[in-house]
């Protein structure tokens, strides 16, 4: 995952937080909100409901900060802790991760569309994101957790219970469609 | 590693733009405050369950007693003698005792939880009724040593009871300073 790098940097922190500190508690929450916040709503895409699942994580968090052991930074710990919820939260949109029983290897076809265009940067980023929130729910979860979190397809399996194959196969379908979007996009920005 | 892959992973930062609704921050102050209060006042009702099941134990092996005493014993006794003095005695000590710690908890703050305050008096006045009842079959039964040993067990619970909930939230409000 991408955000084990820079192990405990706010091990102080931690530390009043496990003793009750409100003011340590709040400044965890504003060191690290907004990275959470945009994690739940890449999958939620509601943002009164994100920031719901963004406030509930961080409170069972500071419950349970007592069995954090370090062993991850704190950011990745918390992470897990948001994904959970934010699963949970699609669970009772009644949305089914359901296990793909086509045996056939989707291609990942994302490297034939060229990102390396004179566009600005802003500009790309916005267009990305509008195209990945018109994804259906099921594709923008796997993409999210594969792209924008760093979980490898064995996370994946774990966090939605499918197994690997389906995680490779959604994220592959996922992409696709992604790049659909984008190339409209593209052809009606310049004809 | 493919473009798109990339593209996202080295821009992480600028999709990361979005916040929450405004006003967030006070929404969170709010639940952390409701999570505290909830933490702090944990303790003390833990402390009232485990009283009640003491009392309610005590309630129980008393009225065994009694029933088992029914059988025997003359309707006519009189309620005076060593017994009834042993108990008298210990009456005026705890009376005392109990008075004091209520008055204590009644001047308790509870970090300004007047629901929590209101249930702790309410549960305490609860067991009072009990002790009276217990008074009640005592003067049936006047000769029974073990109902007056009854009675002064719930009056020793019941203070330790009371100290604790004062120790607690005495603990809890200096906490909070």
């Amino acid at each position: 995952m991408i955000e084990q790098k820079g192990h405990n940097i706010h091990q102080e922190l931690v530390k009043r937080c496990i003793r009750g500190d409100r003011l340590a508690q709040n400044e965890l929450y504003r060191l690290y909100y907004k990275a959470m916040f945009n994690t739940c709503f890449r999958m939620l895409d509601d943002r009164v409901e994100a920031e719901d699942v963004l406030q509930e994580s961080f409170l069972a968090a500071f419950l349970k900060i007592g069995t954090y052991r370090g062993e991850m930074s704190f950011g990745a710990w918390l992470k897990k802790i948001v994904v959970n919820k934010t699963i949970d939260v699609l669970r009772a949109r009644k949305i089914k991760f359901e296990e793909l029983n086509e045996k056939i290897a989707v291609p990942d076809e994302s490297d034939l569309y060229d990102l390396d265009t004179a566009e600005e940067d802003a500009s790309k980023v916005t267009k990305i994101k509008e195209a990945v929130r018109k994804l259906p729910e099921g594709f923008r979860v796997v993409l999210s957790l594969a792209l924008f979190e760093g979980y490898d397809h064995e996370e994946i399996g774990l966090i939605l219970k499918i197994s690997e194959s389906t995680s490779r196969s959604q994220l592959a379908r996922a992409k696709k469609r992604l790049i659909e979007y984008l190339k409209e996009d593209q052809d009606e920005t310049f004809g | 590693m493919k473009p798109l892959d990339e593209y996202i992973r080295s821009n992480l930062d600028r999709f990361n733009s979005e916040e929450p609704l405004n006003g967030h921050f006070e929404r969170f102050e709010d639940k952390l405050g409701r999570l505290e209060r909830r933490r702090i006042s944990q303790p003390r009702m833990v402390i009232l369950r485990i009283a009640a099941l003491v009392i309610l134990g005590l309630v129980i092996s008393y009225a065994a007693i009694r029933e088992f005493n029914l059988l025997k014993q003359s309707k006519d006794a009189i309620y005076s003698g060593t017994i009834g003095s042993e108990l008298d005695e210990a009456e005026k000590f705890y009376t005392t005792q109990l008075n004091i710690s209520y008055h204590k908890i009644q001047n308790l703050r509870f970090n300004n939880d007047k629901d929590e305050k209101k249930q702790v008096l309410e549960e305490l006045s609860e067991m009072d009724t009990q002790v009276q009842a217990m008074k009640q079959d005592l003067k049936q039964n006047p000769d029974d040593e073990r109902i007056v040993h009854a009675i002064i067990n719930f009056y020793q619970v019941k203070m330790e009871m009371m100290d604790m909930i004062i120790t607690r939230t005495q603990q809890s409000t200096n906490s909070i300073l």
